[in-house]
């Protein structure tokens, strides 16, 4: 309700001066709406496409892992980019997804349809859990709280012996959404346009999120608290808010994947995991629209074009991250985007129409 | 004829064994330009503080427009029209100047579930306070990008967008040259000539006795005077303790 006195006394803190590897992109893009939509023509295009180009269950498989992870990595973005919340709860909301709907599944016959339905709303509720706690800390502390709450399921799950939740062996063989029967590669092209679907939708949603006064809201809280509760921002509610949009699809993703892979195990929760997903967001841009989107296929392209180096890829990702957040800590897509810019002033001088989606097929 | 719109009975503010704000009252009528001086450490930010809601009064009353307000959280606190600002300026550093001031007119009126996008009357009201503030031609600029001044009339302008009845300004003139002190008193002037309450800490004597009608001068979180600015410069408390002998004749 109040921020602690020390904050705001003589020396109220100052946001101008952004935290080192703090996000200080300024949101949302103010280019022009033409070359975003241009932008956006072309990534659907090539999402509809690839499938047909990348026709093996191999590639396919790595296909829907981007559009999961995809999805998972715009979520985290948004509280954590955006909103400015060091939640480190994001994977264990992944797993609350996923757990969910497979012991629904599992254990009690739920259609898999409503499992998954079922693995968003747990993620919401336990999102609660994760965020009434973290409403009155600040930085570091909420990351510990966050990384408690995470290490508390992997420990519950892990020291299971009753088999009800699978232990540290997992569940299998509940999932599939029925598809089970279908030619390896026809299931995989449905899992990919569905998982492209689950991408679409969660990006478009957070993208309207962000353009709204909500949107607007949450930079606020996080350019300047004490500023913007001054002009009338609920902190709470909002940060709760935060909390529960960023755990619906992050929930239904993790749901989506248990489906996806008919499996689901404590290796889950994995740190190392966590720690790729940061690396894809923090290489892509964090607290910008398309750095969590480019970063997720950049790097889960890498982790498998260098599989012949095996453990060295953690290391390679350890020292990329480092690299980006002392030499580029906005990410590769500001780069990107004045390389984008330049494009779409020299084509909007021409008085040339930009080129639109093309093959799309 | 005149009307209380801020009554502070008995306010106490500890931090720990210090007293930042010990049994203070006062009393600001609507319509007047009411001024709060003192040294560096007297509690008037504690004060702000107190009555912006952003950090809760030991004990004591705060009554804004009649009601108790001491407890009420921030955001509730503007929203019944108390709207301040702060001594380090501060900024929604990743939006424009227009959106700065969006943040006030969409969410400082009332409690409110976000829609998609702003509606007409919150762009209109945002409209008036950019035009009021003389930054309607820089509305799309980042406002990390604005200088320290521009910076000021922007919180001010954000403070304007919720349509406040008490508007509070912490030290607006700090850091500027005097050009600008000039271009901000007259600006204060013009609000307050427009009807609003204003209440106003200063350190630059100049500009705080040329705009109060009345003058409160804390230390060590106590009153140590308050009246006019007559009153005050006569007064020979304050001219030991805080404005010196040459500047209590100037």
């Amino acid at each position: 309700m109040t921020a602690r006195p020390e904050e705001l006394t003589q020396t109220t803190p100052s946001p101008a001066a952004p935290v080192a590897g703090a996000p200080v992109a300024t949101g949302v893009s103010v280019r022009s709406a033409g070359l975003d939509r241009t932008v956006l023509a072309l990534a659907v295009g090539a999402a509809l496409v690839a499938p047909w180009i990348l026709h093996t269950p191999y590639w396919l498989n790595l296909l829907v892992l981007i559009c999961i992870y995809a999805t998972v990595n715009q979520s985290w973005n948004l509280i954590m980019g955006f909103a400015g919340i060091w939640s480190f709860g994001q994977l264990a909301l992944f797993g609350v997804g996923a757990y969910t709907s497979a012991l629904l599944t599992y254990h009690y016959g739920v259609s898999p349809f409503l499992g998954t339905a079922a693995g968003a709303v747990a993620a919401v509720l336990a999102s609660m859990v994760l965020g009434l706690p973290s409403l009155r800390l600040r930085g570091a502390y909420v990351v510990l709280l966050t990384l408690a709450f995470h290490e508390l399921l992997r420990n519950l799950i892990t020291n299971d012996t009753t088999k009800w939740s699978g232990g540290g062996f997992g569940l299998f063989g509940f999932g599939q959404y029925g598809l089970a029967g279908l030619p390896q590669t026809d299931r995989m092209m449905v899992f990919y346009y569905a998982a492209l679907v689950l991408l679409v939708l969660t990006n478009l949603i957070i993208w309207r999120i962000l353009k709204s006064p909500l949107g607007l809201a949450f930079r606020a809280l996080r350019d300047a608290e004490p500023y913007a509760v001054a002009r009338g921002i609920p902190e709470y509610r909002f940060k709760l808010l935060v909390f529960a949009i960023s755990a619906f699809f992050t929930g239904l993703a993790g749901a989506f994947y248990a489906n996806f892979l008919d499996a689901v195990g404590p290796s889950i929760f994995d740190f190392g995991l966590m720690m790729n997903l940061l690396a894809m967001i923090v290489i892509g841009g964090w607290g910008t629209f398309w750095g969590p989107i480019v970063g997720t296929i950049l790097l889960l392209y890498l982790n498998e074009a260098l599989r012949d180096i095996d453990e060295w890829r953690v290391l390679i990702f350890g020292l990329l991250m480092i690299l980006f957040v002392i030499l580029l800590p906005q990410g590769l897509i500001r780069p990107l985007e004045s390389v984008a810019d330049r494009l779409g002033d020299r084509i909007g001088r021409r008085g040339e129409r930009a080129p639109s989606g093309g093959t799309t097929g | 004829m005149t009307e209380t719109i801020l009554e502070c009975a008995g306010v106490n503010r500890y931090f720990g064994a210090l007293a930042a704000v010990n049994g203070l009252s006062f009393q600001v009528e609507r319509g007047q330009l009411f001024g709060i001086a003192g040294p560096n450490g007297a509690g008037k930010t504690t004060l702000f503080n107190l009555l912006s809601g952003h950090v809760p009064a030991s004990s004591g009353t705060i009554r804004f427009k009649g009601e108790e307000i001491q407890g009420l959280p921030p955001h509730r606190i503007c929203h019944r029209g108390l709207a301040r600002t702060f001594q380090i300026p501060q900024v929604f550093g990743s939006g424009t100047i227009e959106e700065n001031v969006l943040v006030g007119a969409y969410f400082g009126r009332r409690e409110r579930l976000p829609a998609f996008g702003f509606d007409r009357e919150t762009r209109s009201r945002a409209d008036r306070a950019l035009e009021m503030t003389g930054l309607g031609a820089h509305r799309r600029a980042p406002a990390h990008l604005a200088s320290v001044f521009d910076k000021k009339r922007l919180m001010m302008a954000s403070a304007l967008a919720t349509e406040p009845d008490l508007l509070m300004l912490d030290e607006p003139f700090g850091g500027l040259n005097h050009g600008e002190i000039d271009d901000l008193i007259a600006l204060i002037r013009r609000l307050h000539g427009a009807g609003l309450t204003i209440l106003l800490i200063e350190h630059v004597m100049r500009a705080l006795m040329a705009l109060s009608e009345r003058v409160l001068i804390m230390h060590h979180g106590e009153e140590l005077a308050e009246g006019t600015p007559d009153e005050i410069r006569r007064n020979s408390h304050v001219i030991q303790v805080y404005l010196g002998r040459t500047a209590g004749v100037a």
